[in-house]
């Protein structure tokens, strides 16, 4: 895989990449249960530091903070980077003490999530900006233990959002390779917020 | 996150579902089986204790020093009352343990008190376990137990109340004197929750801890090997295990997954960091971020192979031949062998000879004191314990700190102390150790 080969090229490409999340601000609100948390991400070789704060709304993107956050998680940038794209799950990174967490572990675990989920844009992100050298070809791992949908309107909802994913790879392998499935997802987001209040911070 | 179909208090969901959450992340991995088998279990007792308490089986609440086998074996819910607090800060919000401090504080309860016991005074304040039918009070491990004993008389004064009282001495008289008056407590238990003490019950139980004790030694035994395979942040769990799950299937299937993980993981060799330094961590573990632990393994290479909490000591077995060895078993267990029932009594001897004893065992090269403020016990001895580690040449960094309660020392000064000691001490005298050292006692 192409490295990353300064703090000016991981803040374009891991920066860049963090600094688009508040689009997808509802979406994120969903996943984390509108937890008001600070995530602190800490990468070195080369250094970033990051904040994602969900104490405000929409949620704010830092990287030229010094505050602590409520929970965090430091790594090496290549590691994070495969966190990213799907390769190192999250547990696996802790276990082998390649991710180090810190923090409430109840907020931590509301946090988690969000990195079941940006492995299935983070790629498309790279490729949108010219960086497709950076997708590691291999295996990848289930980012976390298959969990059953229970309940019929969740097994409606997700076999629903399984089809518009599968519709979107379609068109987006087959017929528009540029279509932008971030703006696809800030769509959704756009409708979750449409439909109600959103999670009260 | 509703527990069996029904809305709890808001501390006991963020405890489920962060537990839920925990176990669906690390079951994935095989490296987290160990991890993950403590964690469903922990979820089996607190669903079973849900359960009865549905139902309407009797609760009894006790306190820190007590082992609930007499509890299990009457069938009804063992409620320890600094037991949410302690989830709360291992496997929840590390924010509701500190708002249960901050407000049996502010309802006059000492500040100098334990943490642990002002947080389980400040749930009990809450009314956040199910009500009990009788309360069971001990004086061990440590002195601030008299307070929580106190407190939880004071909210329940209309609630029996059983006080077991346990001498400073750790002789085969005092043994007979505590099994004596746990011979005292069965009647009262009786009378209080209306359930009859089957003896061959309590026999089944009693089995049930010689398991997990047999399973808690094999643990110790390969947590001993160096280097450590199994993660520092697993050392300190046989004192949680003694006093919420003692005599249980849950705590015999967490003992169980502890030892088969440390097992496995020495049989497979697979090594995430390079281990510099080992440590034995003699005070209270870092409970309100046990993710520290990953740190001091992958920036420092420091291990702690095992600490005062994980200790378990070879007087656990209980004779289960007959009624009298039955309870001076458990009596000999619980004030010889529960973590700090055993070391923070009486005098300064044990407490010393213990650690001698665990570094030797565990190859230590330096001792952690963790000095939790409200242990009056072990500060109040720091000079001898000192003493004696200078006596034998062993480094040992002692700090301030409060194993509930990160606003006494933060993280980033906890990481600067654990910093400074492994590379200004250790390291630089491992350096100058004589060859084949690496792992023994420095300078010997």
């Amino acid at each position: 895989m192409a490295g990353l080969a300064n703090s000016q090229e991981l803040d374009l490409v891991i920066g860049g990449f963090l600094r688009r999340l508040p689009r997808l601000d509802p979406i994120i609100r969903e996943i984390t249960e509108g937890t008001p948390l600070l995530l602190k991400l800490e990468l070195k070789d080369p250094p970033l530091a990051a904040e994602i704060d969900l104490t405000c709304t929409p949620l704010v993107i830092r990287t030229d903070s010094t505050a602590a956050g409520t929970v965090g998680m430091a790594g090496r940038s290549e590691d994070f980077q495969r966190v990213l794209l799907g390769l190192l799950p999250v547990a696996k990174g802790i276990n082998e003490k390649k991710l180090l967490a810190r923090g409430s572990i109840a907020l931590l675990m509301k946090a988690v999530p969000l990195f079941y989920v940006v492995p299935y844009i983070y790629p498309s992100y790279l490729e949108s900006i010219g960086r497709a050298d950076l997708i590691e070809a291999g295996e990848y791992p289930p980012l976390h233990a298959d969990q059953p949908v229970e309940g019929i309107m969740n097994q409606i909802i997700s076999a629903l959002a399984y089809g518009a994913g599968y519709l979107m790879g379609f068109i987006k392998k087959r017929i528009a390779p540029r279509l932008d499935i971030l703006a696809a997802l800030e769509a959704m987001g756009q409708g979750l917020r449409k439909a109600g209040p959103p999670h009260q911070v | 996150m509703p527990i069996l179909g029904r809305e709890r208090a808001r501390e006991w969901e963020t405890v489920w579902a962060t537990l839920t959450r925990m176990d669906s992340l690390f079951a994935a991995d095989p490296e987290g089986r160990g991890l993950s088998g403590m964690l469903s279990n922990l979820r089996g007792f607190l669903l079973d204790k849900f359960q009865k308490s549905d139902a309407g089986q009797p609760a009894v609440w006790y306190n820190l020093g007590f082992n609930p086998e007499l509890i299990w074996a009457l069938g009804v819910v063992p409620f320890c009352v600094s037991e949410l607090a302690a989830l709360s800060s291992i496997v929840g919000d590390q924010a509701d343990t500190e708002a249960f401090i901050d407000l049996a504080e502010s309802k006059g309860y000492s500040a100098d008190c334990c943490s642990a016991d002002k947080a389980g005074i400040g749930a009990l304040l809450r009314g956040l376990y199910p009500e009990p039918a009788c309360l069971v009070g001990i004086n061990t491990p440590c002195d601030s137990q008299v307070a929580v004993v106190q407190a939880m008389a004071e909210q329940r004064n209309r609630v029996p109340l059983f006080v077991i009282d346990v001498p400073p001495y750790d002789d085969e008289r005092t043994f007979r004197q505590v099994a004596g008056q746990l011979r005292e407590l069965i009647p009262f238990l009786e009378k209080h929750t209306g359930r009859r003490l089957e003896w061959d019950r309590l026999r089944k139980v009693c089995e049930t801890t010689n398991r997990t004790s047999q399973y808690l030694w094999d643990w110790m035994e390969w947590r001993s090997r160096a280097p450590t395979m199994q993660p520092s942040k697993v050392a300190a769990f046989t004192m949680v295990l003694m006093i919420g799950f003692s005599g249980s299937r849950w705590g015999l299937e967490i003992a169980r997954a502890l030892a088969e993980d440390a097992r496995r993981k020495v049989e497979t060799g697979a090594r995430y960091f390079q281990e510099k330094a080992r440590a034995i961590w003699y005070q209270d573990p870092v409970w309100w971020d046990i993710q520290i632990y990953d740190w001091m393994e992958a920036e420092l290479g420091l291990v702690i192979p095992m600490d005062i909490f994980g200790y378990y000591a070879s007087e656990a077995w209980i004779d289960t031949s007959s009624e009298e060895s039955m309870l001076f078993g458990l009596a000999r267990r619980m004030v010889n062998c529960h973590p700090m029932s055993r070391q923070f009594r009486g005098t300064m001897k044990r407490y010393i000879e213990d650690f001698m004893v665990l570094h030797e065992r565990f190859q230590a090269d330096c001792g952690i004191l963790a000095g939790h403020i409200a242990c009056k016990h072990s500060w109040g001895g720091i000079g001898l314990f000192k003493e004696a580690c200078k006596k034998a040449d062993i480094p040992l960094l002692v700090f301030e700190f409060d194993m509930f309660d990160p606003r006494i020392l933060t993280y980033k000064e906890l990481q600067f102390e654990l910093k400074r000691f492994v590379e200004e001490m250790v390291l630089p005298r491992k350096g100058r150790a004589k060859p084949g050292a690496e792992h023994g006692r420095v300078g010997e």
